[in-house]
């Protein structure tokens, strides 16, 4: 019986040897012509070619970083291929073309395996990774190539820009520190069918620490959560911050911490009615609307204890319409004197 | 030819079959607000809106199954608590309808109150925190209230009161007075014999006129110069009939 089994095995093993016969396609050099040595393997395999239940082809794709003439000429030679199949009337129908991203060691560029049995007609190509003009590395599905080497990733670096930007500092109902901030477009309104992941640079110091993708919903002028918050992981020049964007917006990558708070109060002088008010600093850069009450005389926020600067921006108004913006400054040194007062800050106008 | 006429005739009426088919929501803005509805509830408090809605449901399976109504949350606002209250036209107040209640639902990570709604009428969100203080107007001795109206954007309260024994001060049960309050009133003058409509925004009135306690309770004293020199920045207006 052992022997029957092991004779089985045996025969079973020697067939499909047999049946997986592998051709590596190999062409002259910087030509999309096939080498005497293709040429004479591909007529000795015409004809199992021809009977095949199903043909796999694997190529190995350069990226879209590389060379224009390389990947030129790699198109050239798949074409080559692909004529070669024609011309042998192989059916289309039993060949699989599987792309692979260029780099695997060994590896022919272009291989033909004849499979015993019948495969899917299909094109199987890997996330393609590449990096655009802004110099970030990007990963997607093949089919939203096009869009991501189109889309524009703006990271945001100037106070102004931030300021100008007009998200919160504010989410989930905490102070959230915002470390990376981006404008992302994708161009004509369109979006990505499955998400294009950005690799986003993070400095050493940061590498133990966990961020957290938010994307600004600006309808409801609030953050939501996209993705889990995660560590950066180690890559080729450094730690970096994987953000997944599915559509155009602002992004803002922030620091998994809480802080504690103290609560402020800006009262407005007389005669002077509060209609908006936001709280600003620039480093770490916060933005936090403050809750006007209903008669339009103060307002309060929740900010940060270990800032050391604020400024207080209010939109003010007076009975007769006139509406003008107001600047106050508020340093740590105020608030921890207050605070320890009478447990709030009294942010008074300039009079 | 009489068979196309037939055709649009039957195709005009599908069209309007089909529009008077579709329920209407429509979020009523808080000058059409003001202009039309207090916001007072069954028992006369000053409520401040969440929002308002026009809601028009056609017979039919509308009518009978109703439609829900999602209202976008405030956002950072946690614990936001809502009365879901129906306008009374005879009775000109807001009252609560039995067995309605403020739902929640999250879409696409967008929350929402959830209300149910299956009969036409206008319906509005309020903040279940009835409005405390008073500000009470005093005019001048020669001086009567007709009537007055006051209105607060930055909150969305409205309220007007006919005052038909035309006395020399009011009430209006709102205590959160802001300066950009609006209010118009219309002033009997004794002496004149005419009552003339005044419209103004309370920061007019010269602060040391205006005195708020800590209970919210403000009392505004109006003088015969306040009003000269409010119809003077403004048109004056006779009252309407």
């Amino acid at each position: 019986m052992k022997k029957l089994i092991a004779v089985l095995f045996c025969a079973g093993y020697l067939i499909n040897a047999q049946a997986n016969s592998t051709i590596t396609i190999e062409f002259q050099k910087d030509s999309e012509k096939f080498t005497e040595g293709t040429v004479r393997a591909l007529s000795i395999y015409a004809e199992e070619l021809y009977l095949a239940k199903g043909i796999k082809v694997t190529l190995q794709e350069p990226s879209r970083n590389a060379e224009a003439k390389k990947q030129a000429l790699f198109y050239k030679r798949e074409k080559e291929l692909k004529e070669f199949f024609k011309e042998e009337h192989l059916n289309f129908e039993r060949i699989s073309f599987n792309y692979e991203q260029e780099g695997k060691k060994k590896a022919p560029v272009i291989s033909i395996e004849i499979v015993p049995h019948a495969v899917v007609a299909e094109i199987i190509r890997p996330d393609s990774t590449f990096t655009n003009k802004n110099k970030i590395a990007l990963t997607c599905k093949y089919n939203d190539l096009e869009l991501a080497n189109e889309m524009s990733v703006v990271k945001f670096s100037s106070q102004e820009e931030l300021y100008n930007s007009h998200v919160s500092s504010f989410f989930d109902n905490k102070i959230i520190f915002i470390r990376d901030l981006f404008r992302v477009e994708f161009p004509e309104g369109k979006i990505p069918t499955s998400g294009v992941t950005a690799e986003i640079v993070q400095g050493a110091e940061n590498a133990k620490k966990k961020f957290t993708l938010l994307h600004w919903n600006n309808i409801n002028k609030e953050w939501t959560k996209i993705g889990a918050t995660k560590k950066p992981t180690k890559g080729a020049r450094g730690y970096y911050f994987s953000a997944t964007f599915e559509e155009s917006g602002l992004y803002a990558i922030v620091e998994n911490k809480s802080t504690s708070v103290v609560p402020v109060v800006a009262k407005a002088k007389k005669d002077v009615a509060i209609t908006y008010i936001e709280i600003l600093s620039t480093e770490p850069f916060l933005r936090i609307e403050g809750n006007v009450s209903d008669n339009q005389r103060e307002a309060t926020f929740k900010a940060p204890k270990n800032v050391e600067n604020y400024v207080i921006r209010a939109v003010c108004k007076d009975a007769q319409g006139t509406e003008w913006i107001e600047e106050t400054k508020v340093s740590k040194k105020t608030i921890i004197r207050y605070f320890q007062k009478s447990k709030k800050i009294n942010a008074y106008f300039n009079n | 030819m009489k068979t196309i006429t037939t055709t649009l005739f039957l195709f005009g009426l599908l069209l309007g079959a089909n529009a008077t088919d579709t329920p209407d929501v429509r979020y009523l803005k808080f000058e059409e607000l003001a202009a039309n509805f207090n916001t007072l509830n069954s028992k006369g408090q000053m409520l401040e809106c969440h929002s308002a809605f026009d809601v028009f449901l056609p017979e039919g399976k509308f009518a009978a199954e109703g439609i829900d109504i999602l209202v976008p949350e405030t956002p950072n606002v946690r614990g936001e608590k809502l009365l879901f209250l129906k306008w009374n036209y005879s009775e000109k107040k807001w009252n609560t309808i039995k067995g309605k209640k403020v739902s929640s639902k999250t879409i696409n990570k967008k929350k929402y109150h959830l209300v149910h709604v299956n009969e036409t009428g206008v319906y509005g969100l309020f903040n279940d925190d009835r409005a405390k203080g008073e500000i009470k107007f005093v005019l001048a001795p020669s001086l009567r209230f007709s009537k007055i109206e006051f209105s607060q954007e930055n909150v969305q309260v409205n309220f007007e009161k006919q005052l038909f024994e035309k006395p020399r001060t009011t009430e209006v049960p709102f205590g959160s007075v802001s300066i950009l309050s609006e209010i118009k009133m219309d002033v009997y003058s004794k002496r004149e014999n005419k009552t003339t409509t005044y419209q103004y925004r309370l920061g007019e009135i010269p602060s040391s006129h205006r005195l708020t306690n800590k209970n919210n309770h403000t009392l505004v004293l109006i003088t015969k110069k306040d009003l000269e020199r409010i119809n003077r920045s403004s048109t004056p207006q006779t009252p309407a009939p």
